[in-house]
């Protein structure tokens, strides 16, 4: 009987909640994105089986590999896409029920998440490509093992994450440890490979092994049972985090540059304290690692139109994932900006020095890609500018579109309260327009000039940005009710 | 000071406040009372330029608070915690404010002496961010911050509510010194009404978005104020 009352307060929690009616759009656009990561993994799995049914002589050997990887994507995959499943606590503590029940409730409803289809229904789609050398024996032990498999994943990515509310290490140890053995792999001092191939076929010969997947999984809801039971209320830890108490409590350093630096400043606070922008700002390094994925291919070092891709990406990255939302993010003490200051313009100029220095650190540390040839290097250069110049200003002109209330205490990875799916279109102008620019330079075989121009407007953009900032405020001074106003509205 | 001129305010074709004409002089204490829903704090935020006015205007000093921001400059308020910096600790936001406003580091010391009282020692020196502490701390933090700029317009929405009795019997002899000392034009909401008849020169009560009531302040007015709300009782007092 109580468990029908929760489950129907549930769903009236699910159905009357706010963000219901404001967010559809981001609802069908994730969806969207959902059904086409669907589609993609049924087709690769069977792209994968057919191909591996062909090369191979023992199929099922091979494909035990890789089971270790399998895993370990479901893994990071979960983590960062799934959310944590919870439920509004409080008013249920204080009625007769036993919190070993809530618990329990809050711990099945992970078993429900539509994520939960996808891992099958690749490896699926994978025996599917291999029916021809797959028995029906072998095919049961690896539904069975992917099913219990991905149990002890899913919870256990949920007790990660959840230790993460208040350990928030974790998620960077966990991060680096994962990057660390997949590096060891790479560089061969350990082999997952056999490790893996030791431990599926072992399961394979005897499905009793099985059970052994059982039981990580009971050991992994048995923490996360634990968690839950001793700190029920962990999921409202509240806004604070305790534990970077007087970080740039002693920057003085910016006062000389008067009110602007005391904008920075607080800009800078603001970034460091909260954890949503303080996670972005740790992910920040990770775009220059952009470069690292794709000029190791020396086919993608001749296309200069991917080149400036990814130079808009590595400079200009965290600027445009940040930049955005230059006003949200203030959307809890934007009234107070509204009102004590009449100096708009110094406001806006922080945001933009904020990004111009973003921009310089990250193009500084790319230029060790010079390694892979000067044009790398001249081409990064001509972004550099580009983003500086045009599009850190495009972005302050764009950013006073949002007018949605930012919730800065949740992580950052994969959170999209405050975020709609029209804001992504955004971006793209900022991508596609240097490459619009270079194209016809490009097709004449006139790169040079090409990457000189996008250059030069760039440098254009910094010598005019007074007249560029102005228009800017003039623009935020337009819309500053309907911000004000949806900043309001949690 | 201020002066409202035909001010409407209306959401979804609902008029939330409809304002003909109101004169707040210098020096005023103002005080505003009213049910909730009565369109106490949607004139101030009209005052404060928070949001876009449907017809009318607010003139302060003679200019339109919406077509000239010269108010800021002179103004201070503290409405609601979208006023805070909830991420910052009290000293790090009064620095904040003072810097924006120009006052320098020994105007602010000397602030911090004469309110040692009002803030008790909850609030200085406690390693605390503003989002760590009580709703009535963060009030003391929020009026606090609305002072430091030594306005000559001082706009507080409730400034009692959420704060402990001895605290609010300090607020009420700050704002009634503020006020004589300094002739500061001072507007205040409240639903006490013991304390707005207190600190009050003028009380204005809207209903329904409008003026219904605006009088001057004497030994009858609290009297009368709770005869306005609570009309049953005022008539069996008086058989």
């Amino acid at each position: 009987m109580q468990k029908f009352t929760l489950l129907s307060h549930q769903w009236k929690a699910a159905t009357r909640s706010a963000a219901v009616s404001k967010s559809v759009g981001i609802k069908v656009f994730m969806g969207f994105v959902f059904f086409i990561l669907f589609l993609e993994l049924l087709g690769g799995g069977f792209y994968l089986g057919s191909a591996l049914a062909k090369s191979s002589a023992n199929p099922i050997a091979d494909l035990m590999r890789y089971g270790v990887y399998f895993f370990l994507a479901i893994l990071l995959f979960r983590y960062m896409l799934q959310k944590l499943p919870t439920l509004m606590v409080k008013p249920y503590l204080i009625l007769p029920i036993k919190k070993s029940k809530l618990v329990n409730f809050m711990l099945t409803k992970p078993l429900f998440n539509s994520l939960n289809i996808l891992p099958l229904s690749f490896v699926l789609a994978i025996t599917l490509g291999l029916h021809k050398q797959m028995d029906a024996y072998s095919f049961w032990v690896i539904v069975a093992t992917v099913m219990t498999g991905d149990l002890f994943v899913n919870y256990l990515s949920i007790y990660i994450k959840r230790v993460q509310i208040k350990h928030e290490y974790v998620f960077y140890l966990f991060l680096a440890s994962v990057a660390a053995l997949l590096f060891l792999d790479q560089f061969a001092i350990i082999d997952l490979q056999a490790f893996s191939s030791l431990v599926f076929m072992q399961v394979i010969a005897q499905p009793l092994w099985l059970l052994t997947g059982l039981l990580l999984f009971a050991m992994a809801y048995y923490l996360n049972f634990q968690l839950l039971y001793n700190h029920f209320s962990l999921e409202d830890f509240g806004k604070g985090d305790t534990n970077q108490r007087s970080s740039l409590e002693n920057l003085n350093y910016l006062d000389r540059f008067g009110k602007i630096g005391t904008f920075a400043l607080l800009e800078l606070k603001m970034c460091v304290r909260n954890k949503r922008t303080r996670t972005m700002l740790f992910m920040a390094p990770l775009f220059l690692l952009y470069g690292l994925f794709f000029y190791n291919d020396p086919k993608n070092l001749d296309m200069n139109g991917f080149l400036i891709f990814i130079g808009i990406f590595i400079s200009g990255g965290f600027m445009m994932n940040f930049g955005l939302y230059f006003f949200a993010w203030e959307s809890g003490h934007f009234d107070l900006m509204l009102t004590t200051n009449n100096t708009y313009k110094d406001y806006i100029k922080a945001k933009y020095y904020l990004m111009l220095s973003s921009s310089i650190i990250l193009f500084l540390l790319s230029t060790f890609y010079v390694y892979y040839g000067l044009n790398v290097l001249l081409v990064n250069c001509a972004c550099f500018l580009f983003n500086i110049g045009i599009n850190s200003l495009l972005l302050l002109y764009f950013a006073t579109n949002n007018n949605q209330y930012m919730d800065l205490s949740k992580g950052a990875s994969f959170n999209y309260q405050g975020v709609s799916g029209r804001h992504f279109v955004l971006i793209i102008p900022l991508l596609v327009l240097p490459i619009l620019i270079y194209i016809p330079f490009g097709l004449l075989d006139q790169s040079n000039i090409g990457i000189t121009i996008i250059g030069t407007i760039g440098l254009l953009g910094i010598l005019f940005r007074e007249k560029l900032l102005d228009i800017i405020t003039q623009r935020f001074i337009n819309k500053r009710y309907q911000m004000s106003e949806g900043f309001r509205d949690k | 000071m201020i002066h409202i001129d035909n001010l409407g305010k209306a959401y979804n074709a609902v008029k939330v406040l409809d304002i003909e004409q109101l004169e707040i002089p210098q020096g005023q204490s103002f005080g505003l009372v009213g049910n909730n829903g009565a369109g106490k704090t949607t004139l101030f935020r009209l005052i404060l330029d928070l949001i876009q006015a449907n017809s009318g205007q607010v003139l302060s000093k003679n200019i339109a608070v919406h077509a000239d921001s010269q108010w800021k400059n002179y103004t201070g308020s503290f409405l609601d915690e979208g006023f805070l910096i909830d991420f910052l600790k009290p000293e790090e936001y009064f620095k904040f404010i003072a810097d924006i406003n120009g006052v320098t580091k020994e105007e602010l010391q000397a602030f911090y002496n004469d309110f040692a009282d009002f803030f008790g020692d909850e609030i200085l020196n406690k390693n605390k961010y503003v989002r760590d502490f009580s709703k009535g701390n963060q009030k003391k933090i929020g009026i606090f911050g609305a002072i430091i700029s030594q306005p000559e317009v001082l706009i507080l929405d409730e400034p009692f509510a959420n704060l402990d009795p001895s605290s609010q019997i300090r607020l009420k002899m700050l704002l009634k010194d503020l006020h004589q000392k300094k002739n500061l034009t001072m507007l205040i909401s409240s639903h006490d009404l013991n304390h707005i008849a207190e600190v009050s020169e003028r009380i204005v009560i809207l209903e329904k978005g409008q003026v219904v009531k605006d009088l001057f302040t004497s030994n009858d007015t609290l009297e009368e104020l709770e005869g306005y709300f609570n009309p049953e009782a005022a008539v069996k007092a008086e058989s």
